[in-house]
């Protein structure tokens, strides 16, 4: 017994030991010494080949042979003189990275989605690299970043995720949209139009919703938007709160969702209001009941599933309406290729019929967007080995012979010598369908958070990611042109009515952890709230007001400040 | 023997040979709706995974494939070579994992079940706090990094080996099971400690051996988490359970399978059915198993010599 | 049982070498799990400490320093944390009550079926569902619950009820019939599973004493208070345990496939609230998951060792 215990007090000292030397051991293999300063005329070629893994959200890696004969890995590989190693996954991505990241066992460049909180977190426990310093050690071998990490824009970037403006320890992927996006138009199915509306499509939120109750009492599902089992507003509250010329929504995502402005915007006097609890958001959910009521919405909506459940249901001729975001025109074709065309075989483009944003009074809803999306921002981890090795892949992608050789591009003009079968073929290994995108599917977030190609050789770090170049129109097949075209067409009759640019120091808003613990919280209250003052479970004037006194009590007033202190802060530091 | 004793026990043979009495109706009626309730969701997935998708999305009750047999997207999965390979690596390493985790769980619930020996009762307790306190993902990672299983395959067989829970089961059986008359009397025949493990006990228990394999192989059929988190980058090593959950989850294993199918002159099959019919594949493998099993657990009445 | 009680006095104290020299063998048996165990059980367990750190992975888990409970003060704070606890509990002490009553219950009447086929087909069809994972089979369960809609008629169980003359109900909606969807589900889901088990204990039973009972007048119903039933208690009792062990930890693959905001005054639990409020967060937040972990398995064990005490009484061996 004696010696049992002694034994095992052994063994777990020794193991505590292992454990601790382990980390000390890991701890200790930062990469200091790592700044090469080699001649000028020092090229990759001449450099030593590392290998260097590369990880990004969502592609696949299954197919071996067809990875072994990428020709753009290979290009890449030989023109930074390296060997690449893909990482990728899904399900669980971000625990892994953070994991590894936190053990030491990071791939070389990673990607994660931009909180400051976090970000700030990382660099204060040393766990990434500070580009700028080995960027800025050696100008002439980094000459695209180097003018990349010191443009004012990216410095206020800076600042606002670590507080350092003159470090950087990411590669940002914001970028601006080729075109403006936005939610709130429905496609409708025109039979059920031509049965229940005489083929007419609805202008104004009172023919959509006499249109939607009309076809819920024909024995259809009247409309369904995507709401994500009701935890997504943004396509209700584009379609019918926003005309209306409120928002429903919780705040959540943008700084400014569920407040409407007033004042000129980008002066002194601009003031947001939270709109969320607001009488006219009340008489917007009061339709929605009815809605619901009347079969307009699908009895199961809240609990049944939209890319499963609905487009089943839509495919099969149930829905009247849907919304599913085609604001973005590509979305309209993937959404007629997936959802009708593959339940109905011989279908023909004039089955759909895409509306118009809808209005009231005359007015359009408005979307307020800087126009830019935020991707996820790439690290480089303090445990790898060669980090200027990485840079020098980087700064191989950021210069126009990389831009080009992952955009399908020559001198930033589109490359027709390449079908899009060449690129269908190269993409496939990695998890993609015939979708005739005519890129390479990886390093596709980095630099630019919408897959466009950026010319960093002729602009400043801030021009080219707000002005991205977008070639979708050029590689897609005669069908799919017509199917994007035909969206593009519809969406350019109102657009300019239904967005709303805002100034571009919207971008640099950053709200305190208190405000992202309010945030969380009203989303909650605003998703149990209206789902069951929607689904009919609740009676809608009875508990609107112990809905706004929630809303006061998780603190919403507070919210509203900090918002219009953190505009007018950004306003100070453009 | 009374012979009141005598007419209730031919009463008894009578009706047991008359067949059913109305305690037995209920019994099987209650069985009988419960399996039928239990049945239905499977044979729902499995006819819904052969019925053509334009018949499907009609909806309906699948309770017979009425349209026809459509076996396409079975060809599409097995079309993929990364589906056929995970098979492989899921057999191999559930038939290990199961194999290790069974010996050790075992014969340290034996061990331990013989609770006069000295010490048996601490490391029981040792064993059992487990149940309640795990180090975390973190440490875990370094242990893993230490011992050289990051990235490798043992690490889908070897963390798991002693399961906590089926170590209290089967130490319990042990103790109750396995009688102590009957280790002594083949003792006193000459048989050593290692005799009566290995000629009496093991062969006794075999009905929870049984049952206790099973429900590991099944853990270690279902198991992703340990490829996800610690292997996660060699696409040679994944199991089919992770397979699966890619499909449910996963856009790009998806469009893989879709591919495949379309390479292979197949229509392109919608999302819903593929995976209905992957289901269907990551549970043939164990339903093979089962019924081998289920012979050791429900047919132990015959083995007479048991406790007392 | 009184035997092993007089053996146990009997093995007196001797002393350690010859006690261990005498029983090398079981020793052996006990040595490979042993190390098993200190390697990758206990080897990690430093990581608990981390419930009352904020970690900083450049310090280590050692060297981060402490902070007292704040981090369980962070957890506490929130309403909605208190009401996922409450619907935890009561939701685990539901499938206590009544999910593990009726698997004993159908472990029971399968044994009393004695035609072997049927037995047998039975056994299999209700350990299928065993095998499918929660994703599918809460996607199953929404279908034949589903509520009929404007041109459908609604899921299985609602066509009977119309068909029967009664109203549809609103299953997956109506916060008073969640809680019982989930554990008939689980229920359906699990059934099978401890079966086995109970099958398992119930096949070391000699066919004589039954036999033997009957001879003496014992009817079926006898048989079953007094021979099978007081067979398998032990591994009634060891699967209560087990099942108690987590009376604070609530299956999230289940709930969060079937809850909406519908139901959340009912439905929701910790690991579905938890997971709700750190989508938007700053990734895992390891501390917290760790605190959380250490004090919901905490009052498990307080829940386990009182139990343990009383099911020592009844004479039967507990799982300390």
């Amino acid at each position: 017994m004696k010696a049992k215990k002694l034994l095992s007090l052994i063994l777990v000292f020794a193991l505590a030991l292992a454990t601790l030397a382990g980390c000390s051991k890991n701890a200790a293999s930062s990469s200091s010494d790592q700044t090469d300063t080699g001649a000028a005329t020092t090229t990759n070629a001449d450099r030593e080949n590392v290998n260097i893994r590369f990880a990004q959200f969502g592609n696949s890696v299954d197919d071996v042979d067809g990875m072994e004969n990428d020709p753009i890995k290979a290009a890449i590989e030989s023109a930074v003189n390296v060997s690449l190693e893909y990482d990728t996954g899904a399900d669980g991505f971000d625990d892994r990275m953070q994991t590894e990241l936190f053990t030491g066992g990071a791939p070389d460049l990673f990607p994660t989605w931009g909180e400051s909180d976090k970000i700030s977190k990382w660099v204060s426990d040393g766990l990434v690299v500070n580009i700028s310093e080995i960027v800025n050690a050696d100008p002439d071998r980094y000459p695209t970043l180097y003018k990349v990490i010191n443009s004012e824009e990216y410095k206020a970037y800076n600042k606002l995720y670590t507080g350092d403006a003159d470090n950087a320890y990411a590669i940002y992927g914001v970028a601006a949209f080729a075109e403006p996006s936005f939610a709130g138009v429905s496609v409708y199915n025109q039979a059920i139009l031509d049965e229940v509306n005489s083929g007419a499509v609805p202008a104004t939120v009172d023919e959509f919703l006499a249109y939607a109750s009309a076809a819920g009492q024909a024995g259809y599902v009247g409309w369904w938007p995507r709401n994500d089992k009701l935890t997504n507003w943004n396509e209700i509250d584009k379609t019918l709160a926003a005309p209306q010329g409120t928002t429903i929504m919780a705040p959540s995502g943008d700084a400014w969702t569920g407040f409407i402005p007033s004042g000129t915007l980008g002066t002194d006097d601009e003031y947001w209001t939270l709109a969320t609890t607001s009488e006219k958001s009340k008489e917007v959910i009061k339709q929605l009941a009815q809605l619901y009521a009347t079969g307009g919405l699908d009895a199961n909506i809240g609990v049944k599933g939209d890319f499963d459940d609905a487009y089943a249901d839509f495919g099969a001729g149930k829905i009247g309406a849907a919304n599913f975001g085609f604001g973005y025109p590509g979305q309209f074709k993937d959404f007629y290729t997936s959802c009708w065309l593959a339940a109905n075989p011989s279908a023909q483009m004039s089955d759909l019929t895409l509306g118009t944003a809808l209005t009231e009074n005359g007015t359009t809803g408005t979307t307020y967007t800087t126009g830019t999306w935020i991707g996820s921002h790439y690290f480089i981890p303090t445990s790898c080995e060669n980090p200027d090795r990485v840079l020098d892949l980087v700064e191989y992608l950021a210069s126009s012979a990389g831009q080009d050789l992952l955009q399908n591009t020559v001198d930033g003009v589109f490359d027709t010598s390449h079908g899009s079968d060449y690129w269908n073929d190269i993409n496939k290994a990695y998890g993609y369908g015939d979708d005739g995108r005519c890129k390479y599917v990886w390093f596709s977030y980095i630099f630019c958070g919408t897959e466009y190609r950026v010319d960093f050789e002729n602009n400043g770090w801030w021009e080219a990611v707000s002005n991205p170049s977008d070639y979708s129109e050029e590689w897609a097949t005669e069908s799919d042109q017509a199917l994007t075209s035909y969206a593009q067409g519809i969406i350019d009759t109102f657009v300019d009515s239904a967005v709303t640019s805002l100034p571009a120091y919207y971008n640099l808003i950053s709200l305190s952890s208190d405000a992202s613990d309010i945030r969380t919280k009203l989303s909650d209250i605003t998703n149990s709230y209206l789902t069951q003052m929607i689904g009919g479970q609740m009676d809608i004037d009875a508990n609107w007001d112990s809905y706004v006194s929630e809303y006061e009590n998780a603190g919403a007033a507070d919210l509203e400040t900090m918002l219009n202190d953190a505009i007018a802060q950004a306003r100070s530091l453009q | 023997m009374s012979d009141r004793n005598k007419q209730k026990e031919k009463l008894f043979h009578m009706k047991r040979k008359l067949g059913f009495n109305f305690y037995d109706v209920f019994v099987l009626l209650f069985c009988i709706l419960f399996a039928v309730v239990c049945f239905y969701p499977l044979w729902y997935v499995f006819v819904a995974s052969i019925t053509p998708y334009d018949e499907y999305i009609k909806g309906g009750l699948m309770l017979w494939p009425t349209t026809g047999v459509d076996l396409q997207y079975y060809k599409a999965i097995f079309s993929t070579k990364s589906f056929v390979n995970s098979m492989g690596i899921s057999v191999s390493k559930t038939a290990l994992a199961t194999l290790l985790s069974l010996l050790i769980t075992s014969s340290m619930a034996y061990g331990v079940s013989k609770v006069h020996i000295r010490g048996m009762k601490v490391i029981n307790a040792l064993v059992v706090f487990n149940l309640f306190f795990t180090g975390g993902l973190i440490p875990e990672y370094m242990l893993y990094m230490q011992l050289g299983l990051l990235h490798n395959y043992w690490v889908m067989v070897i963390p798991s080996a002693l399961n906590i829970t089926y170590f209290i089961i089967m130490r319990n059986y042990f103790y109750y099971s396995v009688s102590v008359e009957l280790e002594e009397a083949a003792r006193i025949d000459g048989c050593n400690d290692i005799g009566v493990f290995a000629r009496v006990v093991m062969p006794l228990s075999r009905p929870m051996l049984a049952a206790v394999g099973l429900f590991i192989a099944v853990i270690n059929w279902n198991d992703y988490y340990s490829y996800m988190m610690f292997i996660s980058n060699k696409t040679r090593l994944q199991p089919f359970a992770w397979i699966l959950r890619r499909m449910l989850t996963d856009q790009s294993m998806m469009n893989q399978v879709r591919n495949g199918a379309v390479s292979i002159g197949l229509q392109l099959p919608p999302p819903m059915a593929l995976r209905m019919a992957t289901i269907i594949c990551a549970m043939l493998p164990i339903m093979c198993v089962y019924p081998f099993l289920q012979k050791h657990f429900t047919s132990g009445m015959t083995l007479g010599a048991v406790k007392e | 049982m009184k035997e092993k009680k007089k053996q146990r006095k009997h093995k007196a104290p001797d002393r350690l070498l010859p006690h261990i020299r005498k029983h090398w063998f079981i020793y052996m048996l006990v040595l490979p799990g042993f190390l098993f165990m200190l390697v990758f059980n206990y080897g990690p367990m430093y990581g608990i400490q981390l419930a009352f750190k904020e970690y900083h992975p450049n310090l280590g888990v050692f060297g981060s320093p402490w902070v007292g409970l704040d981090n369980f003060r962070e957890m506490v704070r929130d309403p909605n944390f208190i009401r996922a606890l409450k619907n935890t509990v009561i939701i685990n002490f539901y499938n206590l009550i009544f999910g593990f009553t009726f698997n004993v219950f159908l472990a029971l009447m399968i044994n009393e079926i004695r035609l072997k086929f049927l037995k047998r087909v039975i056994q299999t069809s209700v350990y299928l569902p065993y095998f499918l994972s929660w994703v599918i089979f809460a996607g199953l369960v929404s279908v034949f619950l589903e509520y009929p809609s404007s041109g459908d008629v609604g899921g299985v169980l609602n066509q009977i009820i119309v068909m029967l003359g009664g109203e549809p109900v609103d299953f997956l909606k109506s916060p008073g019939l969640f809680r019982a969807v989930l554990v008939i589900t689980n229920i359906i889901k699990t059934a099978g599973y401890s079966t086995i088990v109970y099958m398992a204990s119930l096949a070391g039973i000699n066919p004589s004493l039954y036999e033997a009972a009957t001879v003496d007048g014992a009817n079926r119903k006898d048989l079953m208070f007094h021979i099978t039933l007081p067979r398998i208690l032990p591994s009634i009792m060891i699967m209560m345990i087990l099942q108690l062990s987590s009376l604070f930890i609530s299956n999230f693959d289940q709930v969060y496939n079937l809850y909406s905001n519908y139901v959340l005054s009912t439905g929701d639990v910790l690991s579905t609230y938890i997971y709700r409020i750190s989508l938007g967060g700053s990734g895992t937040n390891f501390e917290l998951s760790t605190a959380m972990n250490f004090i919901l398995n905490f009052a498990g064990m307080i829940i386990v060792l009182f139990t343990n005490r009383f099911v020592k009484k009844l004479d039967v061996m507990g799982i300390f």
